[in-house]
């Protein structure tokens, strides 16, 4: 049986390249507090497209008092300069973790 | 709310169980109590407006986690597109970045509790998850400040799912 249906890839997929550019200029607005910013790209939970963020936080900025603040601002930074689905096709998602907690992990994906 | 509530606040117990070196299943559990902590609230939001109390149980078991992520997902565009007007401020203005910090959280923490319980090569740590819970207490408190607004009420009626009648 032939399958004529048209197989949608996000631009995200298609344009690696211009995306780490992108990224890569994003990363730069973020400000100290942000000191890794990694991501893959893949589908989430239900298979929709997605990019998964990794960012490894100051230890300042990782504190509890400052955490949802710092966080909040990253992510809104990233939607906002990044515009992952409207410009990438790919849903965002948000991993953070203390530049202490990498330091004891030493985990290569957020290096 | 209280079983919401009472999620939320075991949540929070879970993520700081261990002082130190916390357990990866004790930081698991947190995510995944958190996600079913504003999963519950908003089902039981929803099914408060069924005037018979005996069935909102029932009615409550209707809700789809897919579902109900597409309905974020609508939303939250929707919420990102009306921001990039830059609006001047208004108290509408307020009610809708209340109403996207609770679609965003729902999205955000449906994904993590899928990690949580399915991807036992994950590493979690206190950061991540403090955030997760976080973010869910943030959108508790958004939802409490709109929760009686009609756009509020139309996303609860959106999480069901779009209409599907045929003839």
């Amino acid at each position: 049986m032939r399958d004529n249906e048209v197989v949608y890839i996000a631009k995200a997929f298609a344009q690696q390249a211009q995306l780490d550019e992108a990224v890569n200029a994003v990363k730069q607005t973020l400000g100290p507090d942000v000191l890794r910013l990694r991501y893959t790209l893949g589908q989430d939970w239900s298979g929709e497209s997605a990019i998964f963020f990794r960012i490894v936080l100051s230890d300042r900025a990782s504190r509890r008092d400052q955490l949802l603040n710092a966080t909040n601002q990253i992510a809104t930074a990233i939607v906002e300069r990044l515009q992952p689905l409207e410009q990438w096709g790919v849903l965002p998602y948000f991993n953070f973790r203390s530049q202490s907690e990498q330091a004891i992990l030493q985990e290569e994906a957020w290096a | 709310m209280a079983y919401a509530d009472d999620l939320l606040e075991l949540a929070q117990h879970l993520a700081n169980l261990e002082p130190t070196n916390p357990r990866q299943a004790s930081l698991r559990r947190a995510v995944s109590t958190a996600y079913y902590a504003l999963f519950h609230l908003l089902i039981s939001e929803a099914t408060l407006n069924w005037g018979r109390s005996e069935l909102r149980s029932e009615l409550g078991r209707v809700f789809e986690h897919g579902k109900m992520k597409h309905a974020s997902v609508e939303k939250r565009s929707e919420l990102n597109a009306h921001f990039g007007k830059n609006p001047p401020p208004s108290p509408e203005l307020v009610i809708s970045h209340h109403l996207h910090t609770v679609a965003d959280t729902f999205i955000q923490v449906q994904q993590k509790r899928n990690d949580a319980d399915y991807d036992t090569g994950k590493e979690w740590t206190r950061t991540d998850v403090l955030t997760q819970i976080d973010a869910v207490s943030a959108a508790f408190e958004s939802w409490k400040a709109i929760r009686d607004e009609p756009v509020a009420q139309g996303y609860l009626v959106s999480l069901l799912g779009k209409r599907q009648r045929s003839e």
